[in-house]
């Protein structure tokens, strides 16, 4: 085996400790923590979910969890084909059995050759000039949001859930699918299901910026994510204050359902925002605790949406020609024996 | 149920959503390549999975308890998402794999009738039923139903479920000997005797050596429904060895001599000679001894007698004659019989012969047995019973051989039918290592090789299948294999029968009562579950039961007894002794009573009072 470079090795030194200055001038745990109570929200410790409170809350109803998957075959662009299959499944069937739809894209396709032009004349509009790879990579971005909204919006005509859980924040749909999510939203409040959003990833920098402000002699923090990671006792949860918008239109709060030292967030709309006190008990309930911080039924939902390799092969293998195959999609890297 | 993944013509995987698999299990794959019939197979292994609930790893953790009952409570069935998986092994030569995606079912009873039912059980024997066909319990014939009753420790007599295991003895010409293997509490004894049972039932004549005195078949299973009981009185007999049986010192020839004194300890090789030397044909025990006693005192004592013979002190004619006697004796024989340690220790073996009375009655008792064809038992201790059997087997076998020789030969020969023999701890009667004295080793390998010719049968259990002579062991056609651990025994197990890996990874959990038959007659392992016996052994009362209820500790007999008696004191102990005495036939002494007495006191059954006219106790009122 090649023995790593010793300069790499310096250079991965040096960047350990830029970071370690950085994280040794942050503000201390306990003055975060006073900080996000007298500022932010409250600091809620987990209340056990009662079986009772549960069933009231479900009222004889099920729980939806909704997520989607893409799966692309192929290396040169546009020679790229896209699968995807969103699914939301009710908790009283199989994960299986529930309301599934897959979709394809080829950059090839009269159809979604003009989807990618589209967007690339919209973009141009707002003085932005985009490849078209960039352009299908969000083509195909909607494409999948759109599909998940749309199962989404299945599920709660279908099996009048008294909840639903996505797999991942509501930014996304309300800026990749905003037609979809919008009808969506009317339907769900119409219907008095509670929507919400389990952030696994938190990508967003409102809280950290918010915090560094309270502490100018400190290094700033550069995102919410670094900011929670160790700073809620497991089994508690920072109810934000309702006045605080960090998300237009929707309500986040910030959760440490289990083990994990790190946070989740919950995503309401704003309308159900009073709603969360009631839902994130329930959360921690369906969370186990040794996990990732993802409700059991979302992440059974995702494994069981989830398009694997073998499957896309079968799929190709019966659907497409092996010479065409051959010629436009499989890469050197595949022949690799190594 | 239908068949998923990677074929071959011998295995196939099945998958259900719905329905677990049953280990052992038959299944009817519908494969249309194959379709003038579709094959059976029989399910080896189980397994269930979740694939949403996996396994604790290093990336995963156990799904919390709680967690899963929350969701059961919106509604959530965990079962619906389980996969049951099965591998099957396919009964049957096909020339090509199985197709995947074709569909398995459980076949009705008349599909399978002719492949698991090899004869009527009226013409068959019943041992138990078939493990994996529970659910076809429901479809059965009449005569097919509640003829194999099963036993639970537990629940006691149950009803049969699953179709009758129907051993084809009508087939041991061809396939012979059976094998019986499995630790104790396995159900091997068990299974013996059920199989005894049916010998009986088909009236099989046969003879059984029975070490641990258990197999007599007198007293009926406890709380057996009327109409499966069965009366075996009058089919069987047992023979106790040195009391209604043994051998006639008469009949038997300087080798069979050897051989019985081999078992009561070493046979050297100048013993061996000096036996030859000195036994004579129709010699009684009385005969062979005293010209053993009496040339060993002449070797002894030769210049004593012979001094005593030249002297002439008057003494009277008789005793001088017995001294010749003696001394053409040691004439005769001195050169050829060694050493007089050689003669004292056959004389020692001979006496302990004598002393456990093996040379006591004859064997008739079980001839006749054998030709009333009913099942013979004979009981004794082990090593008794190996030179026995050894002389009455040996014996049988040559007459049985004689007979139907002669009916092929066109000559005379007394008749002898048909028999079989069968005993627990076959690995004393034919030890595998030949340093082990045993003299029934010889002609159960004969019997092993070549008895099938003359229609005699060896049915031989053991838990140490290691240690069973090989050749028997390779002749026995048909095991019955239980409850094993011992990795020796595994590996003879694994040898010598066709049960595939999966079925060897069970051995050591079996269930008591649960037994693979590998069998050459049927070509495949069936996996059975023994029936219940019909008889019970008369000892198996629980050894502390039997402390419990026959030997009760005196004190405690005592105290019961002075109960009965009550008030008592100083005023009336003598008056009552005597009768005491009678009752408990033993002498009783009053401090003994006092003492009891005070016992009782301080267990609060009695009270103790101060009188007039001294102490007195009586039964305390509550």
């Amino acid at each position: 085996m090649l023995a790593l470079d010793q300069g790499l090795q310096e250079l991965l030194i040096t960047v350990n400790s830029l970071l370690r200055d950085r994280t040794q001038n942050y503000p201390r745990r306990d003055a975060i923590r006073r900080y996000l109570r007298e500022k932010i929200g409250t600091l809620q410790k987990r209340a056990p979910l009662k079986i009772d409170a549960l069933r009231a809350l479900a009222d004889g109803r099920p729980l939806i969890g909704v997520d989607g998957s893409v799966h692309s075959y192929g290396t040169v662009f546009p020679h790229i084909i896209y699968c995807f299959r969103a699914l939301a499944s009710a908790s009283t069937l199989s994960v299986e059995k529930g309301i599934s739809r897959v979709d394809l894209f080829y950059p090839e396709m009269a159809d979604h050759r003009r989807e990618i032009e589209e967007i690339i004349s919209q973009a141009a509009a707002g003085g932005e000039e985009l490849a078209p790879e960039t352009a299908a990579a969000r083509a195909v971005r909607q494409r999948l949001a759109v599909l998940e909204v749309q199962v989404a919006m299945e599920a709660v005509n279908k099996y009048q859930p008294f909840a639903v859980l996505f797999d991942g924040g509501f930014l996304r749909y309300g800026g990749l699918a905003p037609a979809q999510w919008q009808e969506y939203r009317e339907l769900s409040l119409a219907k008095d299901v509670v929507s919400i959003g389990i952030i696994e990833e938190i990508g967003t920098f409102d809280l950290a910026r918010k915090v560094s402000a309270g502490f100018p002699e400190a290094s700033p923090f550069s995102c919410d994510r670094e900011l929670l990671f160790g700073i809620l006792k497991k089994g508690e949860w920072l109810a934000v204050k309702e006045d605080l918008e960090f998300k237009k239109t929707y309500y986040t709060c910030f959760a440490r359902p289990g083990y994990y030292p790190g946070a989740v967030a919950y995503d309401f709309f704003q309308e159900q925002t009073r709603r969360a006190a009631e839902f994130v008990p329930l959360l921690f309930g369906l969370t186990p605790q040794g996990g990732r911080g993802i409700p059991q039924w979302l992440d059974q939902v995702d494994a069981a949406v989830r398009i694997t390799r073998g499957e896309m092969e079968l799929l190709l293998a019966s659907g497409l020609d092996r010479e065409l195959r051959e010629r436009l999609f499989v890469s050197q890297r595949e022949r690799r024996t190594l | 149920m239908q068949i998923v993944g990677h074929t071959t013509q011998q295995v196939v995987y099945a998958a259900s959503r719905r329905r677990p698999f049953r280990i052992n299990e038959l299944l009817l794959i519908e494969d249309r390549i194959h379709s003038n019939s579709n094959p059976l197979g029989e399910v080896v292994e189980t397994q269930s999975f979740n694939r949403y609930i996996p396994l604790a790893t290093e990336h995963s953790d156990l799904v919390d308890r709680q967690v899963m009952e929350n969701l059961a409570q919106l509604g959530y069935d965990i079962g619906a998402d389980t996969i049951h998986l099965a591998r099957i092994r396919i009964l049957a030569e096909l020339a090509s794999p199985v197709s995947v995606g074709i569909a398995v079912r459980v076949p009705t009873f008349a599909e399978i009738r002719d492949f698991l039912i090899p004869r009527d059980p009226a013409t068959g024997l019943v041992l138990g039923v078939i493990r994996g066909t529970e659910e076809l319990t429901v479809g059965l014939p009449a005569q097919l139903s509640r003829v194999a009753l099963l036993y639970q420790k537990d629940s006691g007599i149950m009803p049969q479920k699953g179709i009758p295991y129907i051993m084809d003895h009508w087939t041991w010409p061809e396939y012979p000997h059976i094998g019986i293997f499995g630790g104790s509490g396995s159900g091997k004894s068990f299974a013996l005797r059920v199989l005894l049972e049916e010998l009986m039932r088909q009236q099989l004549p046969g003879l059984i050596l029975d070490p641990h005195f258990e197999l007599s078949f007198t007293e009926p299973f406890p709380d057996l429904p009327a109409s499966y009981r069965e009366d075996f009185t009058r089919r069987s007999i047992v023979l106790m060895a040195g009391r209604d049986v043994g051998i006639l010192f008469e009949e038997l020839n300087a080798a069979d001599l050897i051989n019985l004194l081999q078992a009561a300890g070493e046979v050297t090789e100048n013993m061996n000679n000096a036996i030859q030397t000195l036994h004579r044909r129709r010699d009684s025990f009385v005969s062979f001894s005293t010209r053993i006693r009496d040339l060993t005192r002449g070797l002894e004592e030769e210049q004593d007698l012979k001094r005593k013979l030249r002297e002439d002190d008057g003494d009277g004619f008789r005793e001088k004659q017995e001294i010749r006697r003696i001394l053409g004796l040691v004439e005769k024989y001195k050169d050829r019989v060694g050493h007089v340690s050689t003669l004292r220790a056959i004389s020692r073996r001979l006496n302990r012969l004598q002393t456990e009375r093996i040379f006591t009655g004859g064997i008739e008792p079980i001839r006749e047995a054998i030709m009333n064809r009913r099942l013979v038992v004979v009981q004794g201790p082990i090593w008794f019973l190996q030179v026995l059997g050894a002389y009455v087997i040996r014996k049988f076998y040559r007459e049985r051989r004689q007979y139907q020789d002669a009916e092929q030969t066109g000559g005379e020969a007394p008749k002898f039918p048909p028999f079989i023999v069968a005993t627990d701890e076959a690995h004393n009667f034919a030890p595998r290592s030949p340093e082990i004295p045993a003299p029934a080793r010889s002609i159960l390998r004969t019997i092993a090789q070549e008895g099938r010719k003359y229609g005699v049968f060896l049915i031989l259990a053991t838990q140490r299948p290691a240690l069973l002579e090989d050749t028997i062991t390779a002749q026995l056609n048909t095991k019955l294999i239980f409850r094993t651990i011992r990795s020796s025994d595994l590996e003879v197990i694994r040898e010598e029968t066709d049960l595939g890996p999966e079925e060897v990874r069970r051995l050591p959990y079996l269930g008591s009562g649960n037994a693979f038959v590998s069998s050459a007659a049927v070509g495949r392992t069936i996996a059975v579950r023994i029936r219940v016996a019909k008889t019970v052994s008369p000892h198996s009362r629980h050894p502390f039961l039997e402390l419990k209820e026959d030997f009760i500790p005196p004190e405690e007999e005592l105290g019961e007894a002075l109960l009965t008696y009550l008030p008592l004191g100083d005023f009336n102990f003598d008056v009552h002794l005597g009768t005491l005495q009678q009752e408990l036939k033993r002498r009783i002494t009053i401090e003994e009573i006092t003492c009891c007495l005070e016992d009782l006191v301080g267990e609060g059954i009695v009270e103790k009072k101060e009188m007039v006219l001294g102490v007195e106790y009586r039964r305390r009122e509550d």
